[in-house]
């Protein structure tokens, strides 16, 4: 009902094609994430489904509306942004019932959208509260209430974790996820944090200088990049030329870290490749290791703690890879 | 039906058109009918630039020129030096006495410059009271005259250009931003100068940029205290009105040449602060910054050596309205005389200069603050050409824009000559770009997500303005607003050419009582000037002192 | 609340203005001055005019510069009846704009004070005179005569008014260089004369300069000397001994005017023998009637036959004014 098509979307600012020709479906809620490094283009896509930014080409829809002619004001779409853009001039309940005043919802009914809408983001009682007297967790809260309220048809994220310490980004985007899929909302989320995106996403469409680069679960996107961008982006890989694994094909691959595992203790069908340990690198349940093959390319594997082995850096060992979890990238 | 015109650009095009049709109409159209003399020949025929080569030829107006150019420079600088540190102390240091401080500091504005400009040569000229003293105590003070002496008098009159802006900004200053800089490390006094005062350098500039034009725009001052160094408003003003030869290809050179000057200070300006975003989020009045004993007894030392320091003609005034004058002559006895003169036969101009002062400055503030608004969001092409337009009514003479006006509305299908709205009109035009410049001063520190947050909540870019944008500007506004009355209320150089029948204003009578010699009832009423203009100035700031502490 | 207050302020404004602004309308009998007199001169004169005739005076009250650039910026529809107090070139020069009308005292003042089509008419005589602060020059010591005024001596000592901006100021440059030989020669000895000078913006602080002790000396005009000198300051008139000339001032009817009748009233009163002696009284003007009796009244004016005049081409002077002023810039840059 209120699923997004972008199609065929560009935005050109003078020679530089910060969106490019972009076409995606977001279906009726789900939650789908922009990811990539900065000036990829993926905030600009963002504010144009928002209406902040202008099209040069295509079309966006939602619901099957087309929308990007129309006014910002008018396109019933939530929106958070990354610095909270809380009003200092209203109280936290003024925030949050800003956009149901504009909407002309009668007095009683904003009192009662404005308490349930805090509770949800768990800020009951907040209400008289001035935005200067709220941390900046709190604030976001405010502001994903303030959203949220109006009942949009479609939610806006715009890095809103990004100000906020490591641990509070963590519990909040557990809280965002679950917060829109209790709603059933449709929700597009901007980030250039790949685990951020990873735990919160239906699916996720990896940005590159104002391309998409693949469009998928989180999981397919990690398992399969389609692209050396993608599978570099996403986690750490061993980008190689597949002869450098003994293989035929003229072809790059990617390999997980955590495909490798030591000979010892890896299935006998696994491919063995022999080398020396350059370093390595204890993180208490995981143990990173770089170890140099015999034509001098580096590969980088992840271990889970095993206390039955011993191994140190300028040992030669014999590794084995899982060649199922070998990926061909473009 | 559907327009063209994307949706996000219908707000700043609709302000933008409105403004360009109200300052085409009232500000370009007058000018061009004062000035297209200097591009046609002596016949008034032919298009030439020969009225221009002639002038710069001439190594008088030469002079003149350079003489305005190092003394603005100059007085700029001194202004700024002086007042950004009273900006911050008011703004964030302990001082005993604020709001008082800040009120004080609107008035060395409210004086004609020609009534400070006496009031000086009275305490500091050859035979001044002060230089006598001086003389007799073995100091070697010559005079005020001079170049010296005017930036000194710039500097004390013109420092609330920079004061008033400046502490609004100072105040919306993100705390945020100083404790990041002093979590790395830095100590307090190096994160003002690397952190806050870069976030409140768009203030600074556009109220050193109001100094700037004023300097050159100014003639009051140099009038009397230039003696017979040539100055080129003071120049200009001659070759328009002067007696003997009145030139008007000549003075028309100089006007557009003043013109092109600030079009050039403007466009640096937008240039350098158009380089650097400096939108920060202020969530509250940043707080008073902790400083020991003897740094707050230097720092109120400071604040109210300055304030009370520009405020010396003012004393000077008051106290001379209340001796006895005899004619032009000075007689130092206590009299009531001059006041009761003054409202036996003025009362008139005082409530005409009253009603004046306050419609001009609400005209001002609802044209100015929409333009400030769009000139600093939006960086196209047409915001720039807006914010020129906007500004340049300040390098406009007043006599200049007067005669425009009579020239432009005595006949044809708009006439306002005769009438009390010519004046509010030109007071307007005038006054925009101290609206204009403070608000924009204030924009720059609204982080532009605030708006795009109320606008994707359902109100229009236009509610959105009025909901938000407005009350943040609030301060920005009342600043603008004050300085604005308070220059409309000493307004003469277009009051003088424009003003007819029962519309005389107090600074029409303050200057022909000064011209035949009745300085008695000028200090009177400039007396009752200064009175009258420190209520609305207490109650602003009583205003906005409530509005920030809510 | 603090919002609502604030509207509330500004509604309440925004009223007082409109009721000011309202307020205009009116149905006395009146004429609207454009007077370059100073304001006890016009205090007095309108007040007496307007309790004899029942006719109230608008007064537009400025320098003469400010007025003729008012006049002629309003040809098409004139808002002014009358011109007051501004100097005869500048009658002559913008004579076009006057209606003709012969005032009733017309005879009582001498034709060479009059246009010959009555399109304006003299009124006062200002003398072309030094003044002398008698505090800083003991009143024996000062100058007798222009020449006087060479001596290195009275160096930065001499306050005058920039030609450009005052139509006297111009008439004494031009007639010393016509006294010092004219040509070349004259101008090289005005050239040494503006070395001694402070060339000021505007009349009255050459005569406030010289009152307040600013400067020793002025060239100024005859009636500051008994303004300044009658209420108290020590300041002395000095009649050049080598000869000097008057500057007229008139006064014309505006052609067009919205109260033309009215001002034809004026012009009769202003020239009345009684109003010229209630005007010297009070301001010491010089009158251009000859029939008044300067011994008998205040101020202590010489009869014009017992001053050294000297003659001034005023034509010549008039029509070679552009050149003639840049001539005085260029002097007045090398003299510094």
């Amino acid at each position: 009902m209120s699923g997004i098509v972008i199609a065929g979307v560009s935005r050109i600012f003078g020679t530089v094609r910060a969106v490019d020709n972009i076409t995606l479906t977001v279906a009726q809620g789900e939650f789908f994430t922009l990811l990539g490094p900065s000036g990829c283009g993926k905030t600009t896509l963002l504010r144009m489904i928002a209406g902040f930014s202008d099209l040069d080409g295509g079309e966006i829809s939602i619901g099957g509306q087309r929308i990007d002619k129309l006014a910002a004001h008018r396109r019933d779409i939530g929106m958070v942004f990354q610095n909270y853009a809380v009003f200092p001039n209203l109280s936290v309940a003024g925030n949050v019932a800003y956009g149901l005043k504009a909407r002309r919802v009668p007095p009683p009914e904003i009192a009662a959208r404005v308490e349930e809408a805090l509770s949800l983001v768990q800020l009951s009682g907040f209400g008289d509260r001035q935005p200067h007297q709220l941390s900046g967790g709190q604030l976001q809260r405010v502001a994903i209430a303030r959203a949220l309220v109006i009942r949009p048809q479609v939610l806006l994220f715009d890095e809103p974790l990004s100000n906020l310490d490591a641990r509070l980004r963590v519990s909040m985007r557990g809280e965002i996820r679950a917060l829109q899929k209790s709603l059933g909302i449709t929700a597009i989320y901007v980030t250039h944090d790949q685990e951020e995106a990873m735990s919160v996403s239906d699916r996720i469409a990896m940005m590159n200088a104002g391309r998409l680069e693949q469009v998928g679960a989180p999981v397919e996107i990690y398992r399969k990049p389609a692209t050396r961008f993608a599978a570099e982006f996403m986690g750490t890989t061993n980008l190689v030329e597949a002869r450098m694994l003994g293989l035929a094909a003229p072809v790059s691959v990617s390999l997980r870290p955590e495909a490798l595992r030591f000979a010892e203790e890896a299935p006998a069908d696994w491919p063995r490749l022999s080398c020396v340990v350059e370093s390595l690198e204890m993180l208490g349940p995981i143990t990173r290791l770089d170890a140099r093959l015999a034509n001098g390319t580096t590969v980088r594997m992840a271990t889970l703690d095993t206390p039955s082995l011993s191994v140190q850096a300028g040992q030669a060992v014999t590794l084995a890879y899982d060649p199922a979890r070998l990926t061909v990238v473009a | 039906m559907s327009l063209a015109i994307p949706y996000r650009q219908r707000l700043p095009l609709g302000i933008a058109a409105l403004a360009f049709a109200f300052l085409g109409l009232f500000l370009l159209l007058p000018l061009f009918q004062v000035f297209s003399a200097s591009f046609l020949d002596s016949e008034g025929t032919a298009l030439t630039f020969a009225n221009y080569t002639k002038m710069l030829g001439r190594p008088f107006y030469r002079t003149a020129i350079v003489n305005t150019l190092e003394i603005g420079a100059a007085a700029t600088i001194i202004t700024t030096v002086l007042a950004v540190p009273l900006a911050f102390a008011l703004a964030r240091l302990p001082i005993p006495g604020k709001s008082a401080i800040l009120a004080m500091a609107s008035l060395p504005l409210i004086l004609p410059s020609f009534v400070s400009a006496y009031a000086l040569v009275l305490l500091l000229g050859r035979s001044g009271i002060v230089t006598q003293w001086l003389q007799a105590h073995g100091v070697a003070f010559t005079s005020i005259y001079g170049a010296g002496g005017i930036v000194t008098v710039y500097a004390l009159t013109l420092y609330p250009y920079v004061l008033l802006p400046t502490v609004a900004a100072f105040k919306a200053v993100d705390v945020s931003m100083e404790e990041a800089a002093q979590n790395l490390g830095s100590s307090p006094a190096r994160t003002v100068w690397t952190v806050t005062l870069p976030i409140v350098m768009p203030a600074i500039l556009a109220g050193g940029l109001l100094v700037l034009i004023e300097t050159l725009e100014n003639f009051g001052v140099p009038f009397v205290l230039a003696e017979d160094m040539p100055i080129f408003a003071v120049e200009a003003f001659k070759l328009f009105i002067g007696e003997t030869a009145p030139n008007p290809s000549s003075a028309g050179v100089l006007g557009v040449l003043l013109i092109l000057t600030t079009a050039a200070v403007l466009l640096v300006q937008r240039r350098f602060l158009g380089a650097r975003r400096f939108a920060t989020n202020a969530r509250q009045a940043p707080p008073q910054l902790k400083i020991g004993r003897g740094l707050q007894a230097l720092a109120t030392f400071y604040c109210w050596a300055v304030v009370i320091l520009a405020l010396v003609p003012f004393f000077s005034i008051v106290v001379l309205s209340f001796l006895e004058f005899r004619g032009p002559v000075l007689h130092p006895h206590f009299s009531l005389e001059n006041f009761s003169v003054l409202f036996g036969r003025h009362v008139r101009p005082l409530l005409n200069t009253l009603i004046f002062a306050t419609a001009a400055s609400l005209f001002v503030t609802i044209i100015g603050v929409p333009v400030g608004y769009v000139v600093t969001r939006y960086r196209s092409g047409v915001a720039s050409l807006l914010d020129v337009v906007a500004t340049l009514p300040f390098a406009v003479a007043g006599t200049v824009l007067a005669i425009g006006f009579i020239v432009s509305f005595n006949s044809g299908p708009l006439i306002l000559t005769g009438g009390p709205l010519i004046l509010v009109l030109a007071y307007t035009v005038r006054k925009v770009p101290f609206a204009v410049r403070s608000a924009s001063a204030i924009v720059h520190q609204i982080d532009a997500s605030l708006e795009e947050a109320s606008i994707s909540l359902g109100r229009s870019p236009l509610q959105t303005f009025l909901r938000i944008v407005v009350p943040l500007m609030l301060g920005g506004i009342l600043s603008g607003l004050v300085l604005s009355w308070v220059t409309v209320a000493s307004e003469l150089s277009a009051t003088v050419v424009l003003y007819s029948g029962p519309w005389s204003t107090l600074t029409v009578v303050m200057f022909q009582a000064l011209e035949s010699g009745g300085a008695g009832i000028a200090t009177a009423a400039a007396s009752f000037l200064i009175v009258v203009s420190l209520l609305p100035i207490v109650f602003l700031y009583r205003l906005v002192r409530r509005y920030e502490l809510s | 609340m603090t919002m609502s207050r604030l509207r509330w302020v500004l509604t309440l404004a925004s009223l007082v203005c409109a009721f000011g602004i309202a307020g205009t309308a009116q149905a006395q009998k009146k004429v609207v001055v454009y007077s370059a007199n100073d304001s006890t001169l016009n205090d007095l004169v309108f007040a007496a005019f307007a309790k004899e005739t029942g006719i109230t005076v608008e007064p537009v009250a400025a320098g003469s510069g400010v007025l003729v650039r008012r006049l002629q910026s309003e040809k098409a529809r004139p808002q002014g009846d009358i011109i007051w107090g501004v100097a005869r070139s500048l009658l002559e020069t913008n004579k076009s704009f006057f209606e003709a009308y012969a005032s009733k005292n017309k005879d009582a003042t001498p034709a060479e004070y009059r246009e010959p089509g009555d399109l304006w008419i003299g009124n006062n005589l200002h003398l072309l005179v030094l003044l002398q602060n008698t505090k800083l020059v003991p009143e024996t010591e000062g100058p007798k005569s222009w020449a006087d005024l060479l001596d290195p001596k009275w160096k930065g000592k001499i306050a005058f008014t920039d030609p450009a901006n005052s139509g006297s100021a111009y008439q004494t440059v031009t007639m010393l260089v016509d006294m010092w030989g004219g040509g070349e020669a004259g101008w090289k000895k005005v050239g040494q004369l503006f070395k001694n000078m402070k060339v000021l913006n505007r009349s009255s602080l050459v005569f406030q300069g010289v009152g307040n002790g600013e400067y020793p000396l002025g060239i100024s005009l005859e009636y500051a000397g008994p303004l300044w000198a009658s209420n108290g300051a020590p300041v002395k008139v000095i009649y050049p001994a080598d000869g000097t000339t008057a500057s007229m001032e008139g006064v014309g009817i505006i052609k067009g005017g919205p109260n033309t009748d009215n001002a034809k009233v004026f012009v009769d009163y202003i020239n009345r023998k009684d109003t010229r002696e209630m005007i010297l009284k009070a301001t010491f003007r010089r009158p251009t009637r000859s029939d008044l009796d300067l011994s008998k009244l205040p101020g202590g004016l010489p009869p014009l036959s017992s001053v050294k005049l000297v003659p001034y081409d005023e034509q010549k002077w008039t029509d070679a004014r552009a050149k003639t002023m840049e001539q005085i810039k260029d002097v007045l840059q090398e003299s510094r």
